[in-house]
């Protein structure tokens, strides 16, 4: 069978830094694979060696970072055989419906695909969208929350990580399904599956090069700000000595 | 006084009770004409029309007949809780109207004839607020963005028509599942990294019983060590809550934390490091460790 484990390349949010109008400056910040996007390679690749003959392939949708050599390096040592990149100037104004748009053009391009699999959410807007959006754009079978997936002939067994319960669900294949966070525990990349993942075929396609244009969304965004912080006092006593003071300004705090 | 704009018919699909009740005032606050659907619990009295279904079926399977009656009836904006199958829902009935959910959203008015909402990006670091055209809006609101609403007339009751689920469910099994209502808590008490070892969390417990309140924890402790479950992670993509007074024992102070309990009136907070970043979004701390104080605090108070 065929699975594509799909991943975004989000800036480290830690590296962002709040420009004085309170907009985000993105300009130092370092690039990171999605975490929950690992998960979600690490669950493809299970299944892929659970069926004999399985190709585990990679796609992304992204800007000139997708074609970066380090990160690919990163993504494509978890494991899968090869990958594919949607890479467009004008990503980084994406949302998960024209996200899940360029997805689909690029899962029927690659053709034959049995099992999509998505992360819980992208690591810097953490919607959860494009995988069930993507399910029905391609009028497929889709779930979230997949902690547990098994294949059996033309059928998906999973158990999904609902808020009281653990329901164990199944649906036809071809399917569409997300990851949990916990799923699975990613599998760490030696050495040599870096430098073998540098060799693996990555192909890129730019948005002409799918053959149907990915409609854009009738969602806007309007603006993108820091909060401004809540004032506090920080009224900060230093050691154990001065517990007293601290337990006064506490009790006249409650 | 503002009036606002509203549009003409308002969805509403949650799966429990306390959710329904907070989308149904928000629902009212938009619309004219509510329908709504809750799967779980005792039937509200409030909106226009109650959607009813066989309570054999699974939430899950229910979806593609929730699809399918959106589909019918096009209602001008959907409402869904943020559970699993409501994100699910709504990522289906999106793809269908050409558009993305507001996710997660904390506000929702109706601007320049569009459904606004603003929420958190980037792990907190900031707040976007997106427009989504009016008819065909979806929107996935955060727990308590409204105050829950009070029994009035009964609705008209209307049996969901139901079309056939691609997914099957076949069995449930049971979770852990701790029940907490961090939610409701007055007094907040979040543990971190500055606990070493999980036997040390009993500090914290002592604690939280002296000041009479809940305890919650950062991501690394519930995901990293798994000491506590992930009913209790406060922070992005966890809880966010208004605590009244919220103490962080151990914390660091990281913005995907902070931005749980941004709204507390009183932040307290316990750390050895002087330089932690907890101290500068703080009103009252105290640079000493947990281990050292936590004992000394519970004699005191």
């Amino acid at each position: 069978m065929k699975i594509v484990a799909c991943y975004k390349l989000v800036p480290e949010e830690q590296d962002l830094t709040v420009n004085p109008d309170q907009t985000l400056d993105f300009s130092h910040a370092s690039w990171k694979v999605g975490d929950y996007d690992l998960t979600a390679i690490e669950m493809a690749m299970r299944i892929g060696e659970y069926v004999d003959g399985s190709e585990v392939v990679l796609l992304t949708y992204g800007d000139d970072i997708v074609c970066d050599q380090k990160l690919k390096k990163g993504v494509y040592a978890r494991g899968p055989q090869m990958g594919y990149a949607v890479k467009d100037d004008q990503a980084g104004q994406t949302d998960p419906f024209h996200t899940a748009g360029v997805l689909a053009a690029a899962i029927r391009k690659i053709g034959d695909v049995d099992l999509v699999v998505c992360g819980e959410g992208s690591g810097d807007v953490y919607s959860q969208q494009v995988g069930p959006i993507l399910g029905a754009m391609l009028s497929l079978p889709v779930v979230n929350a997949v902690k547990e997936a098994m294949v059996e002939v033309e059928k998906l067994t999973v158990k999904r990580d609902l808020e009281e319960s653990v329901e164990v669900a199944e649906l036809p294949l071809p399917a569409v399904i997300s990851s949990t966070s916990e799923a699975c525990k990613p599998r760490i990349a030696g050495m040599k599956d870096i430098l073998a993942a540098g060799k693996k075929e990555q192909v890129v396609w730019t948005m002409g090069d799918l053959d149907d244009e990915p409609a854009s969304s009738a969602k806007t965004m309007i603006s993108t700000l820091a909060p401004l912080k809540k004032e506090r006092k920080r009224e900060v006593f230093e050691g154990v000595d001065s517990m007293g003071e601290f337990v006064e300004a506490l009790r006249k705090a409650m | 006084m503002i009036i606002m704009a509203k549009v003409q018919t308002v969805l509403v699909v949650a799966e429990d009770e306390a959710r329904a009740r907070e989308l149904l005032s928000g629902a009212q606050q938009l619309g004219e004409q509510i329908v709504f659907y809750c799967h779980q619990g005792a039937p509200i009295n409030a909106g226009g029309v109650r959607l009813t279904a066989s309570a054999d079926k699974e939430f899950t399977e229910l979806i593609a007949s929730l699809a399918a009656f959106v589909e019918g009836e096009k209602p001008d904006v959907v409402l869904l809780s943020g559970s699993q199958n409501c994100r699910l829902l709504a990522g289906i009935l999106a793809a269908k109207r050409g558009t993305s959910a507001l996710c997660d959203v904390q506000t929702l008015s109706i601007e320049d004839d569009q459904l606004e909402g603003e929420r958190m990006v980037y792990g907190g670091a900031a707040n976007r607020v997106e427009r989504a055209a009016l008819p065909g809006a979806v929107a996935l609101v955060a727990a308590a963005a409204f105050p829950p609403v009070e029994d009035g007339a009964t609705p008209e009751e209307r049996a969901l028509p139901l079309v056939d689920s691609p997914i099957c469910v076949v069995g449930t099994e049971e979770k852990a599942v701790e029940s907490v209502d961090l939610a409701s808590a007055k007094t907040l008490v979040c543990v971190g990294r500055g606990f070493g070892a999980e036997e040390e969390l009993k500090l914290a417990e002592d604690f939280a019983r002296c000041v009479g309140g809940e305890i919650g924890c950062t991501r690394p402790i519930s995901e990293g060590e798994g000491w506590m479950s992930s009913a209790r992670y406060v922070g992005v993509s966890g809880l966010m809550l208004k605590p009244d007074v919220y103490f962080g024992l151990g914390i660091s102070g990281q913005i995907q934390h902070m931005v749980g309990v941004s709204g507390a009136r009183v932040v307290v907070a316990v750390n050895k490091d002087p330089k932690a970043p907890i101290f500068d979004q703080c009103d009252i701390g105290l640079v000493a460790s947990v281990q050292e104080a936590l004992p000394l605090l519970v004699d005191s108070l």
